[in-house]
């Protein structure tokens, strides 16, 4: 062999090894709010899970492709239906009748969950969450962050006016509450410290209404899922939109700001120390104990939603964050794979503990960090969702239904309307959208 | 038709920019206006209905109700502004460094984001924690509720237009001013005229085209404007501040009900057209007139 057809057979020798080694690695493309580069806790958990990842699967890699979240389903619709759509999507509760009426996400239930040992289904206690994206057999997402709105409120006002939270069983026990903190410290006329604050802005407000809650206890359906058909001109509608406007106009208990203040605003002021209570997204209980002007991490604290009777905690409506593969991916094995990971109990502990997450799984639940004091709120919280959660019918349009909502709150408050008359505008704004 | 080399390389050079034009305009445009035919919701065309969605746009009470509240901001904010506006480009006209340091001042709420502008505003009059029941305070009013209350709530977006865009009434207008003759004023200062005179006589008859096209460039910033509800009010309180802008991004971005939104914004941009070739009539009408 002469010099030339060595140094052939060496460049043919390594085409063959880049060749076969590009055939075997997989890339696998991920779309997430989440950038791995950041250092907030739920990034870097997430690097911590791609590096693990990514050594126990050599030839995989994933590939993260941040995006703005509230594009994401919109995004990845588009991606399916021109055939560009990533292998992995993070998808939150509102778009998620959206992929589920595309067809457009993978079946992990055979992809990987139907091959778990028994009893691994059920260590998801959120049953509302992880049957979310179920339709027969088949289940197209997986819940990974789970969300709801609740009551945040501070131990050190409840203190100071002799009310014990864990009394506060009703919503009219709860509105007596908001009384007795109410409070004029400067002797102006005015409110120094509100009762109680909710988010009734018809912006920015997703997800955090209390009107459901109180209507979903007070009747047995809030939406007819099938039909798509909303109940809220009912005795128990009247009954929620009426509390809602009874704070702000007779109670005095809230400010008729509330009107126009969308979820930062209420946590901002919150955190000043112009409420005692605020409904709010339990995720950011964290940050807002953080941000506390007061002593947050060792006053502030959740409470479930009350009922009418008081004979249990109230519903929890479930949102927050799934997981989803492209039904069309090129990589489906490795991308189910990396799901299963991220769900699994090492998974959802890297969520937990780095990301400080509310785990999803009772078996992590059950770690002895998790009876620590200061992780009451999420103990609280896994007992609430437990007790009474539910999902949104998936398969109808349910964008701005709290906006419509707090918009028949806004026609009471200004008494523009009577609550029936209210109710039924919300009813056609939510029928107008499907 | 022959065509010249300077008109051939006149065409190579704007080549690009039509190529563009036709690519991130035109063929949008077309996209739209096909699917504004259809029922369209979350990205996925169902059904043809013709004409239907342009007749849900005009006869949805939420849209009515809206072009309503546009009107009636953007009557407000017009004159506010350019009152406003107009007054500053009279005082500030002169080049001394006062009046240049004047200028950069007042363009100061016009360079920062829309957004920016509008939360500071939203802070400002928050009854909680802005500095507006302070101001209010002496006069007795230190309780009211500026963004809670239907009327105000609509002053308050008047407010933030004024605010924001009385800065760009002035360049526009300044501009005119400065086209008018110094030599008219001197002769009608020896005449005798007083400054109200010099106004009324001299100054509002040269600008009135700047005036008509500053006018026209207003309405149709303010009738497709959507930051200044979307943060300041969100649309609130009760819908008192729901306009078009803002209904149009709800009904596309939030309600994902695309069909209607495209059939929405293509009777939007045949208003805007019809402004806009009013403004290219006027400044025909001025070129003739130079």
């Amino acid at each position: 062999m002469n010099p030339a057809q060595r140094l052939g057979a060496l460049l043919g020798a390594l085409a063959l090894c880049f060749v076969s080694s590009m055939a075997m690695a997989q890339t696998v493309t991920m779309w997430t709010f989440l950038d791995p580069s950041k250092p907030t806790g739920r990034d870097r958990a997430l690097k911590q899970m791609i590096d693990a990842f990514e050594k126990t699967n050599p030839g995989i890699t994933i590939k993260v492709e941040s995006q703005v979240f509230s594009e994401l389903g919109a995004k990845f619709l588009l991606g399916h239906r021109t055939g560009t759509a990533p292998d992995i999507i993070f998808v939150n509760a509102e778009n998620l009748g959206a992929l589920l009426r595309a067809n457009a996400t993978a079946d992990l239930q055979k992809a990987f969950v139907s091959a778990w040992a028994a009893g691994q289904d059920a260590d998801f206690y959120m049953r509302a969450a992880w049957d979310a994206a179920k339709v027969g057999d088949a289940r197209y997402a997986v819940p990974l962050f789970p969300a709801t709105a609740t009551i945040f409120y501070r131990r050190d006002l409840f203190a100071a006016a002799g009310i014990d939270p864990a009394s506060l069983k009703t919503w009219d026990e709860l509105t007596a509450a908001a009384k007795k903190l109410t409070r004029d410290t400067n002797g102006d006329g005015n409110p120094d410290v509100w009762g109680i604050g909710a988010p009734l802005s018809v912006e920015r407000t997703a997800g955090t209404t209390a009107l459901v809650p109180m209507m979903q206890s007070g009747q047995n359906e809030v939406w007819d899922g099938a039909a798509c058909k909303p109940h809220y001109a009912t005795p128990a509608g009247e009954r929620a939109v009426r509390t809602h406007a009874g704070w702000i106009n007779a109670d005095k208990v809230m400010p008729r700001e509330a009107l126009v203040n969308n979820t930062d605003d209420i946590l901002e002021q919150f955190a000043a120390g112009r409420f005692a209570m605020v409904i709010a997204p339990f995720a950011r209980f964290e940050n807002a104990a953080k941000t506390a002007t007061w002593d947050g991490a060792a006053n502030l604290a959740v409470m479930p939603w009350p009922t009418w009777d008081g004979e249990r905690s109230g519903p929890q409506i479930v949102t927050g964050w799934f997981l989803a593969a492209w039904k069309n991916s090129k990589n489906l094995p490795a991308a189910t794979k990396f799901i299963d990971y991220m769900i699994s109990e090492d998974g959802v502990r890297l969520w937990a503990t780095v990301g400080g997450q509310v785990p999803t799984r009772s078996s992590v639940f059950n770690d002895a960090r998790f009876q620590a004091p200061q992780y009451g709120y999420m103990r609280t919280m896994r007992q609430a969702w437990s007790d009474w959660s539910f999902m949104l019918p998936t398969g109808c349009n349910t964008a701005r239904f709290d906006a419509d909502l707090n918009a028949a709150v806004h026609r009471v408050v200004l008494g523009e309307a009577a609550a029936p008359a209210a109710l039924k505008e919300a009813e056609g704004k939510f029928l107008e959208r499907q | 038709m022959m065509i010249n080399r300077s008109d051939r390389t006149a065409w190579w050079l704007v080549a690009p920019f039509l190529a563009m034009e036709f690519v991130f305009v035109a063929i949008p445009l077309g996209i739209g206006a096909f699917l504004s035919l259809y029922k369209v919701d979350f990205l996925e065309r169902t059904s043809f209905v013709g004409l239907g969605n342009y007749w849900a746009v005009l006869t949805s009470p939420a849209v009515l109700r809206s072009v309503w509240l546009t009107g009636v901001f953007t009557f407000f904010a017009l004159i506010f502004t350019f009152v406003a506006g107009f007054s500053l480009a009279l005082m500030l006209e002169r080049d001394s460094r006062l009046h240049v340091f004047g200028r950069a001042v007042v363009l100061v709420p016009f360079t920062i984001s829309m957004l920016v502008g509008s939360m500071l505003l939203k802070w400002i009059f928050s009854r909680e924690a802005g500095l507006m029941p302070f101001a209010l305070a002496p006069f007795g009013l230190g309780d009211v509720s500026i963004l809670a209350d239907p009327t105000n709530a609509m002053a308050a977006l008047v407010f933030n237009a004024m605010w924001r865009d009385s800065a760009f009434a002035m360049i526009l207008l300044m501009a005119g001013l400065k086209s008018v003759p110094l030599q008219l004023y001197d002769a009608a200062r020896v005449d005798g005229a007083g400054p109200l005179r010099r106004f009324v006589r001299i100054t509002l008859p040269l600008m009135r085209l700047p005036i008509l096209i500053t006018l026209v460039r207003l309405i149709i910033h303010f009738a497709n404007i959507l930051t200044f509800p979307l943060i300041l009010t969100g649309g609130g309180p009760s819908d008192a501040t729901n306009i078009i802008g803002l209904q149009l991004y709800r009904t596309g971005f939030q309600d994902y009900r695309l069909g209607i939104a495209n059939a929405f914004a293509l009777m939007l941009f045949v208003f805007n057209i019809l402004l806009i070739l009013l403004v290219i009539r006027l400044f025909r009408a001025k070129e003739q007139q130079a």
